[in-house]
């Protein structure tokens, strides 16, 4: 399968983010790797591109984060983790139905129905 | 790793954004640089060739702040824009925070000046009309008054250069200071300082209102209290200055430590 780029995606990485958030709280890094892992390696953005649309989705609130407390295990700059609020599970549920009527509507015109 | 914070500044330095704000950012795109860089070093076990991998799949450093800067607020975005005059009015390194404070002054002066001039030939040039109300200025009131306004800028100019510039340079002084006489000397700078701004800066909020009261039909202040502004300026400016003294010294460190490095050292073609 050929990798899915920025391009592609744009628009949609907030919804992946979110839908990665519902699994549990994390930091950029286990979003990430979590991203990675459910698509099998075929993401292909740059990894820096995670942040602006965390912060995004902060302002929206969407999002809450919070600078971790302990590091005393971990050497190195601290990180902040990051959970779904109420209002961005509505989201995450708005933009499944969006993406259902989306794959639905396209596939019928494409002639390959979902 | 020197090489992964300049990537990181590379990313952080041309977002305007408050200060705040960009350290967290360089704090967390740093930690995820880090891992990244710890994850190709295990694979490669070479600390260039790691470096040089963890920087190309973290992104374009240019494309990522245009990323970044469209996540700030647009209000935040508009109060931190840099100007390009911003440069000159930053306080440069090794400068003294009375010498910023006099170059920031001058700075208001030339401006004031060349406002005034502006007016002042727009006033000789263009025929005026006597005026035929009351309660309307003439030009040479409104001369004056645009005189007052460019000493009030002045006077908040060089009041907030030694409020903020002169005490936060001073509370480094006091934290480096390795004899008891030193810390003292500096504990007396900073009230020197503090107290001089605050009372340029209240006497220049006071003086602005007594403007607003002698040119506009309304009174906010009288003669009295321009003084008791003043004085309440100086009895209140100190203390609050000191109080925050800790968080702005350990903010200026952080901001400092990441504003020195040198972008172009590191680059990776």
């Amino acid at each position: 399968m050929a990798p899915i780029s920025g391009e592609q995606l744009r628009g949609h990485l907030e919804g992946l983010i979110l839908a990665a958030l519902q699994r549990g709280m994390a930091h950029g890094w286990e979003i990430w790797r979590s991203l990675e892992a459910a698509s099998g390696g075929a993401l292909a953005i740059k990894e820096g591109s995670l942040y602006p649309a965390l912060y995004r989705l902060e302002r929206q609130g969407l999002v809450a984060a919070r600078w971790e407390t302990a590091t005393a295990d971990r050497p190195g700059p601290r990180r902040r983790i990051y959970r779904l609020t109420a209002k961005g599970r509505r989201r995450l549920e708005a933009a499944r139905e969006e993406w259902r009527q989306f794959v639905s509507v396209l596939g019928g015109l494409l002639g390959a129905p979902a | 790793m020197k090489a992964l914070r300049i990537q990181v500044e590379r990313v952080v330095r041309p977002i305007c954004a408050s200060n705040p704000r960009k350290d967290q950012m360089r704090e967390e795109l740093l930690a995820h640089l880090t891992r990244l860089f710890e994850e190709e070093l295990a694979r490669t076990g070479d600390i260039e060739s790691a470096t040089a991998e963890a920087i190309r799949r973290f992104g374009d450093a240019r494309a990522l702040s245009r990323e970044l800067q469209e996540a700030v607020p647009w209000l935040e975005r508009l109060a931190f824009f840099k100007f390009p005059v911003y440069g000159p009015l930053r306080r440069r390194r090794g400068e003294s925070p009375l010498r910023f404070s006099l170059r920031m002054n001058c700075w208001g002066v030339a401006a004031g000046l060349a406002c005034y001039s502006l007016a002042g030939l727009v006033a000789v040039t263009i025929p005026g009309r006597r005026p035929h109300r009351a309660d309307q200025v003439t030009r040479g009131q409104a001369l004056v008054c645009l005189a007052c306004v460019a000493g009030i800028a002045c006077a908040t100019l060089f009041g907030w250069g030694l409020l903020s510039e002169g005490v936060r340079h001073e509370l480094e002084c006091r934290a480096a200071a390795t004899t008891v006489l030193d810390r003292r000397k500096a504990i007396w700078r900073i009230v020197g300082y503090a107290v001089a701004g605050s009372a340029l800066l209240g006497s220049a909020a006071a003086g602005f209102m007594l403007m607003v009261d002698a040119f506009l039909p309304v009174s906010i202040i009288t003669r009295s209290g321009f003084w008791w502004v003043t004085v309440g300026a100086v009895a209140l400016g100190p203390p609050s200055v000191l109080l925050h003294g800790r968080d702005q010294r350990a903010a200026a460190r952080r901001f400092e430590n990441w504003e020195s490095l040198d972008l172009d050292e590191h680059r990776v073609a």
